[in-house]
């Protein structure tokens, strides 16, 4: 069985999971437990020098023994994006890094020309880039050619629940791309993270639908079921569909 | 001297180093999960002893939150 | 056991009611304050009284002490009117969940599931049955979660109400005088010593500074309520000529990152809340908040449009790692907590008060406020 592997470290889940809009902290935690999960997104934010109780969610991962992926989330330009991940370098002594380049702020969708420009400064810099973008076989396919660790499509806008829209193009890019490929945003309930895996992905990257779901924990179990079940019958192979049935019983020896 | 810290606007004593501005801001300089920039470079924590900081610089200081 | 003498840290709704139903019981309590008493998040709260809109699959212990201490207000009122001689506007119209567009319905639907899941009595409405019962509400009010049960009352009201009431039955208040710190020797919590210098010894400490209850000096770390600031901006208008909102309104917006609530008061003046920021103690209004808070109130009742701005403010929660309050008793001997109530302080306050006297005066921790004590967070 192929493993999972991100510059070098290989990792038994292939669910990868944001910490963001939880009920509360501790639910978090539980979620985060309960999803199996071995990486886990931050954003970096400037700190707030009034603060002096607030948790310490970078040492509450780490004691966890987390992976701890941060992001670029807020960024409109490459320029932003490249300091905010140097800064996350410096900050949490990892050259991973979400890169996040986003070109409009109600539909999140990502600012490909940005998000280029970005990657390849980051990747001459050595940073490991897992690169959030569309679901373009071209765009993925540029930005495994630069140098990224990863490529992670969006399966559809990110917080819409809306699930893979355009599974055909994850098909594509899984032929196209020989890095891992991590479908990240659209998740919204177990089967759309189930699908992503029997696709080909390599992993799934979701938050929301974990977070803002009845029962977080609850999500996040199921969540990591579906992951390991897609996973599972992406490497078994599925059948191919035919419009017309054929008997799975035996159709000799009948009784008369 | 006058600076930016974060965006808000501080006076400081010149001939300050990083190390003594998270102090002066009341900020423990040896806590995981930091960083800081200056003028929008990145400043490593190991220069934080020896780099000064000038008048009307801005600087960043900046920590992990939750996201997704 | 009842002339004991009690201390308490931080005079907000926690600190004076508690201190009321003690001072009344005959005990002698005195509380410190480091400002104005039930100046800060008592002050800054909204009022709201919605343990059903408010409530979360996965705190059913918070919903269940919020619907207990909504039942209390009845009594509250009665008990608080009474002795502090003044009303405290407790207004019985329910609540209203609004969306404006199909994303919020299918928000809504997904709230309205869990409310069910949780058993609760609310009632699903059509956009033209919430202006039937609001008439206030946006046409373009596409569905609606009627809450009825959810009720508010006016927190600045009560804040005075209950001042009165503890100093009337004997309770000592001093202001302007911060807690540095408790005094603890072997296990037991035998005083406290203040910004001025000043020690003072007391059979019962009874903890209840909200936001800064982390921040008192002489409590180990592991005992420390793990309590921290969420900032809330918020405004008020006034309401005149026609426009007057009869029901507590809320929002549920897809689009947004952000709801908000409005909440009309018996003097004409309509609060409109809040944002929701982990920024430490920052109290600074933005442009953002103000802006927010303004446009999700004006899709939502359009005719505040032309109502006259009449203040804004900041608050800053005393949010816990649940959510949920910090109950009871503590490691420390004679050393009790009352803090981290959150959004559900003002919601909270009779059961916080009754059953937190309860327990001094007796030493008995009931049923109701044991799932919250403190040892919660080192399962």
């Amino acid at each position: 069985m192929q493993e999972f592997k991100i510059a070098d470290q290989t990792y038994t889940s292939r669910l990868l999971i944001g910490t963001s809009g939880y009920p509360n902290f501790h639910i978090m935690t539980e979620s985060i437990a309960a999803s199996g999960a071995e990486i886990a997104t931050v954003s970096m934010r400037r700190v707030k020098f009034t603060d002096t109780s607030g948790e310490n969610l970078f040492a509450l991962l780490r004691e966890r023994g987390m992976t701890i992926l941060p992001n670029t989330a807020g960024c409109f330009t490459a320029k932003d994006a490249i300091l905010t991940a140097n800064l996350a370098r410096e900050a949490l002594d990892t050259s991973l890094i979400k890169l996040e380049v986003i070109g409009d702020e109600e539909t999140l969708f990502p600012d490909v020309e940005q998000l280029l420009s970005a990657a390849e400064t980051l990747v001459k810099d050595d940073f490991t880039v897992l690169p959030y973008c569309n679901d373009d076989p071209i765009t993925c396919k540029k930005l495994e050619d630069i140098g990224c660790a990863a490529v992670m499509p969006l399966g559809a806008p990110i917080g819409s629940g809306m699930g893979i829209r355009n599974p055909y193009n994850i098909q594509i890019i899984r032929d196209l791309v020989q890095v891992p490929l991590i479908v990240d945003a659209g998740v919204g309930t177990a089967s759309d993270a189930a699908i992503a895996m029997e696709l080909g992905c390599d992993g799934v990257l979701l938050n929301t639908a974990v977070a803002k779901a009845h029962r977080p924990v609850l999500m996040a179990e199921a969540m990591k079921k579906a992951v390991e079940a897609g996973r599972a019958a992406f490497l078994a192979g599925r059948i191919p569909r035919k419009l017309y049935a054929t008997a799975s019983s035996p159709q000799v020896g009948m009784i008369e | 001297m006058n600076i930016s810290v974060n965006g808000e606007e501080k006076t400081v004593s010149p001939d300050l180093n990083i190390h003594d501005l998270l102090t002066v801001l009341e900020m423990d300089p040896t806590q995981a999960g930091i960083a800081v920039a200056v003028d929008r470079e990145v400043i490593p924590k190991t220069e934080w002893q020896t780099i000064e900081i000038r008048e009307n610089s801005e600087v960043e200081i900046i920590r992990a939150v939750q996201g997704g | 056991m009842k002339n004991k003498k009690i201390l308490i840290i931080g005079g907000g709704v926690i600190g004076l009611g508690i201190g009321w139903q003690l001072a009344k019981s005959g005990a002698s309590v005195t509380i410190y304050e480091q400002a104005e008493a039930g100046r800060a998040a008592s002050w800054a709260a909204a009022g709201m009284l919605a343990p059903l809109a408010e409530a979360h699959t996965e705190e059913p212990e918070l919903l269940k002490l919020g619907c207990q201490s909504l039942a209390l207000y009845p009594q509250w009122v009665r008990e608080l009117e009474a002795d502090a001689e003044m009303p405290i506007g407790y207004r019985v119209e329910g609540t209203l969940i609004v969306g404006l567009e199909p994303d919020d319905t299918h928000q809504l639907r997904h709230l309205y599931a869990s409310q069910q899941d949780l058993g609760l009595n609310v009632e699903w409405l059509t956009g033209r049955a919430a202006r039937e019962i609001e008439p206030a509400l946006s046409p373009r009010v596409t569905a609606a979660i009627h809450c009825e049960t959810d009720h508010q009352v006016d927190n600045r009201l009560m804040v005075k109400a209950l001042q009165r009431a503890y100093q009337r039955y004997g309770g000592a208040l001093h202001e302007n005088n911060a807690v540095e710190s408790i005094q603890i020797g072997n296990g037991i919590a035998t005083g406290i010593k203040t910004q001025d210098g000043e020690k003072y010894n007391a059979d019962v400490i009874m903890l209840s500074a909200g936001c800064e209850s982390a921040q008192i000096q002489g409590l180990p770390d592991a005992i420390r309520p793990p309590v921290r600031p969420v900032k809330g901006q918020m405004l008020a208008l006034q309401m005149e000529d026609g426009i007057t909102v009869k029901n507590v309104i809320r929002t549920v917006r897809a689009r947004y990152p952000m709801s908000v609530y409005l909440v009309p008061r018996t003097d004409g003046r309509l609060i409109v809340g809040a944002t929701s920021e982990e920024m430490g103690f920052d109290t600074r209004l933005t442009a953002g908040g103000i802006f927010e808070l303004l446009r999700g109130a004006w899709e939502a009742v359009p005719g505040i449009y032309e109502l006259p701005l009449l203040e804004t403010w900041t608050g800053l929660r005393p949010g816990s790692r649940d959510n949920a309050p910090i109950l009871g008793e503590t490691p420390v001997e004679n050393l009790i907590y009352a803090t981290g109530h959150y959004r559900n302080g003002i919601l909270l306050t009779p059961i916080t008060a009754y059953e937190i006297s309860k327990l001094i005066l007796t030493g008995e921790t009931s049923e109701t406020i044991a799932p919250f004590r403190l040892d919660r967070f080192s399962a």
